[in-house]
């Protein structure tokens, strides 16, 4: 039976580097010229390990006396029976090996748009910056700007995303060998946006519902907004495990949150970025109830209680202060009547 | 090479015409000694003496003003924010005195009025007896004093910026109604460092202590009434025992004094203006002073009025904590151009970063606050208050109310008050009434009918705002007296 053999060497990740085809048993595997496949790797042996069928004709891999010896899964053993689905190391060296009647997995469907490469992604990205920056900018143009502002605005908006973008591109181009730098434009385009609208949108149901904590804690969706949009340019920059990067970018930004809180709370003692509601809107937006005066200087009555709280931490250092000075002066006594 | 030899002494002679006048200004013929003045300072000397307050740690001063024995006592009267540091933090700081002939000594501090800004310390050294003040310990009638006639001629002594001790000659010129106690007004120079120094008549008797001046003015400056160092010394003997913390009485008498202060304010209702379709309450009395400002150029998408009114007083307790003051301020924005969206951006630039609240003051609490949508009288409101407490003075509070009108599309009021030192209960009194007093002269427009009124109404308004604008650029500096003056009687302790 004369069976092609192939023998593969990987990346840590389980990328094959080299495919070597050997038509015939035994394999000799090692650093010496004289083996079937010449490994490059000084933590190998000359003559390293051969591949080769034993007496119950299976194929085994097996140890030709070397100082590091061949481990599977951290178990070092002096022969393996192959498996075509696991990886032995060989000093640092992993090798897969497989038959030519190995069982490949089935055809995974494509889910990549292919369409959406290249100037249509770029185009739709840039159109939709153009809207979000007239938009905001036309909306913030109080004094009644001239065209030089429009155009100011967009100028730095466009440099930002297209500089952004670049960025990704170089990325994807150095670890894919695909620069992709429409769609990393359309993303970059795409989560401008969603924070332009969020902000405009949040607002909005903030002052309709007269939900303050929308408002107050506003950089919180922003950070999300942001992991979300980092999510894609790393899933386009050619990352394969989609869980694990949710996973980090998840903790990056509960992180990001957390620092925000903690610099506000020892800035001002609240939690939130901003004090107060400060958005207003025209009257048509309202939807919630108004209250009495009478309701409200009852909130104002309970502002006492939280604020004398506040204040505690003081008359209890100077209280014991005062116990140092009576211990300091017994005689003190007939101070109080005197004032 | 003559010709620059020509041009050299032009040059000299030109130099010389220009320097002769400026020679005649910073020589004058120098006037004839007064010699009430010489007398007066022959005789004072021994009993000015300059006060020092210094770091425990390093010994290095913080903070200098003067001070004067009464009568042959051991007592000093001097200003009360030349010690506050003793006062409030006898931990860290301690007094010295040093007097005309350079002696120097310990000072201990026995009293203080924060109110009239008066405090009286102690020194192991007695008053040649120059400086009287009749008093009588205890007593609720006290013997009269000397009676002060405008144009009368006054002398304070001190020493001006640490220089040395001098005398100033000046004259009387009434009482200041500005602050809720009464201060007299003389003209003649009180600097930084003769804060609590005696200002006396040509016969030696003391009219009252300096204590602030006017950096816009020339030569106004303020004297605390003998009266209240009268009041002070009846409550203190050279033998007391000091208290041991002044914060409670410095507490009390900031309680007593906000109780006085707020029934004043409240004594009458607040008096109401227009802006625009809005009525505003704001208190117009000599404690409290308002100006309006207009910026409605014809460029401009929207026009913006206000009115703000300020007390000018305010009670100084510590270089980072001046307490017992009030201000009101409307905005009342029209708009001309903008689209709904685009006016509604900009009553929330307006509204925006208006209140703040800090964890790392030393003197407050971080603000507690509530805001919500409110309705009443003709008017609809977003409305935030937030209150603050002091750290070393119980019932005392800091208030900020903010409102922004939700009524209208078109036009914004935006209103505020900032209440300083007041107890719980007086914050909500005068919020409440604030409040209460906002109010829209018509029902809500809502048809483009009524609009229009008022934008008719606005035009003329914002004409007369303009007639006023001249006026109100002339007030302005005023309102920054206010602040000046407080940072004068800071700046006068250091």
């Amino acid at each position: 039976m004369s069976q092609s053999i192939f023998v593969e060497q990987l990346t840590p990740d389980g990328e094959v580097v080299h495919r070597t085809q050997v038509g015939h048993l035994p394999i000799r595997i090692g650093r010496a010229y004289d083996n079937d496949i010449i490994l490059n790797d000084p933590h190998t042996a000359a003559h390293h390990a051969q591949v080769e069928f034993n007496q119950l004709d299976e194929l085994i891999i097996s140890d030709l006396g070397s100082y590091n010896g061949i481990t599977h899964a951290n178990a070092r053993e002096n022969f393996f029976v192959v498996d075509g689905d696991k990886i032995y190391r060989l000093g640092h060296t992993r090798l897969r090996i497989r038959t030519a009647d190995y069982q490949v997995a089935a055809e995974v469907t494509d889910l990549t748009n292919h369409r959406w490469e290249g100037l249509l992604p770029a185009l739709t990205g840039l159109a939709l910056l153009l809207v979000t920056a007239l938009v905001s900018t036309w909306l913030a143009d109080l004094n009644q700007g001239t065209l030089s502002k429009y155009l100011l605005e967009l100028v730095s908006v466009f440099g930002f995303a297209i500089g952004w973008s670049g960025i990704w591109a170089l990325f994807s181009r150095l670890f894919t060998g695909h620069a992709r730098f429409g769609r990393h434009l359309f993303i970059a385009s795409a989560g401008l946006a969603f924070l332009e609208l969020w902000e405009h949108v949040s607002g909005l149901i903030a002052y309709a519902f007269s939900w303050e904590a929308l408002l107050t804690f506003s950089t919180h969706p922003l950070i999300f907004i942001c992991a979300v949009m980092l999510y894609f340019h790393f899933l386009t920059a050619g990352n394969k495990r989609p869980g694990r990067l949710k996973m980090y970018l998840a903790t990056l930004a509960i992180l990001a949150s957390a620092i925000t809180m903690t610099k506000e709370y020892q800035a001002s003692n609240h939690l939130a970025d901003e004090l107060y509601m400060s958005r207003i809107y025209p009257p048509a937006v309202r939807l919630s109830r108004d209250h009495s005066l009478e309701e409200f200087m009852a909130d104002m009555k309970g502002l006492k209680e939280q604020v004398d709280e506040e204040r505690k931490e003081n008359p209890e250092k100077d209280s014991s202060d005062n116990e140092d000075e009576e211990l300091d002066a017994p005689e003190d006594p007939n101070e109080e009547p005197e004032q | 090479m003559r010709f620059p030899y020509r041009l050299l002494t032009r040059a000299i002679a030109l130099a010389l015409s220009l320097s002769v006048p400026a020679l005649a200004e910073t020589t004058p013929t120098p006037p004839p000694p007064s010699s009430s003045a010489q007398q007066l300072y022959a005789s004072a000397q021994q009993d000015l003496l300059q006060l020092r307050v210094l770091l425990k740690n390093g010994n290095s001063q913080s903070s200098v003003g003067s001070g004067f024995l009464i009568g042959n006592s051991n007592l000093v009267v001097t200003n009360f924010h030349v010690v506050s540091q003793i006062a409030l933090e006898p931990e860290t700081y301690f007094g010295e005195y040093k007097d005309t002939s350079g002696a120097s000594g310990a000072i201990e501090l026995l009293a203080v009025d924060v109110l009239h800004d008066l405090a009286i310390v102690r020194i192991a050294r007695a008053g040649s007896g120059f400086f009287k003040v009749p008093h009588l310990s205890g007593a609720d009638k006290q013997p009269a004093l000397v009676k002060l006639n405008q144009g009368q001629h006054l002398y304070s002594l001190g020493n001006p910026l640490d220089l040395g001790f001098t005398i100033s000659e000046g004259t009387y010129n009434g009482i200041s109604a500005r602050g809720f106690s009464d201060q007299l007004m003389f003209t003649g120079a009180v600097n930084a460092g003769m804060s609590g120094g005696p200002n006396v008549t040509a016969d030696g008797q003391v009219a009252g202590v300096n204590v602030a001046h006017r950096r816009d003015g020339e030569l106004v400056s303020f004297l605390v009434p003998v009266r209240y160092v009268q009041a002070l010394l009846a409550r203190v003997t050279g033998d007391m025992v000091p208290p041991t913390d002044f914060k409670p009485i410095i507490g009390e008498q900031l309680l007593e004094h906000q109780a006085v202060m707020v029934d004043t304010l409240l004594e009458k209702p607040f008096s109401i203006k227009d802006l625009g379709p809005y009525r505003v309450p704001v208190r117009e009395s000599d404690q409290v002073r308002c100006w309006g400002n207009t910026d409605s150029s014809a460029k401009k998408a929207y026009t913006i009025a206000s009115i703000n009114c300020s007390m000018e007083s305010a009670i100084f307790v510590s270089g980072e904590l001046q307490t017992g003051h009030l201000s009101m301020h409307h905005k009342y924005a029209h708009n001309k151009k903008l689209n709904a969206m685009q006016f509604a951006q900009l009553a929330t630039n307006l509204f925006n970063g208006q209140v703040f609240s800090t964890a790392k003051s030393e003197t407050i609490t971080p603000a507690a606050c509530t805001e919500d949508f409110i309705k009443h009288n003709n008017i609809s409101l977003r409305a935030l208050v937030c209150a603050e407490a002091y750290h070393k003075f119980k019932e005392l509070y800091d208030f900020t109310l903010i409102t922004a009108s939700t009524d209208s599309s078109d036009t914004s009021l935006q209103s505020m008050i900032n209440i300083q030192g007041v107890s719980y209960s007086n914050g909500m009194k005068l919020v409440s009434q604030f409040l209460q007093d906002i109010d829209r002269t018509t029902a809500t427009g809502d048809d483009i009918k009524t609009d229009a009124d008022e934008l008719d109404i606005n035009n003329t308004d914002s004409t007369d705002n303009n007639s006023t604008q001249n006026d109100s650029t002339n007030n302005n500096p005023k309102n920054n007296d206010s602040t000046k003056n407080k940072s004068d009687k800071k700046e006068a302790a250091q």
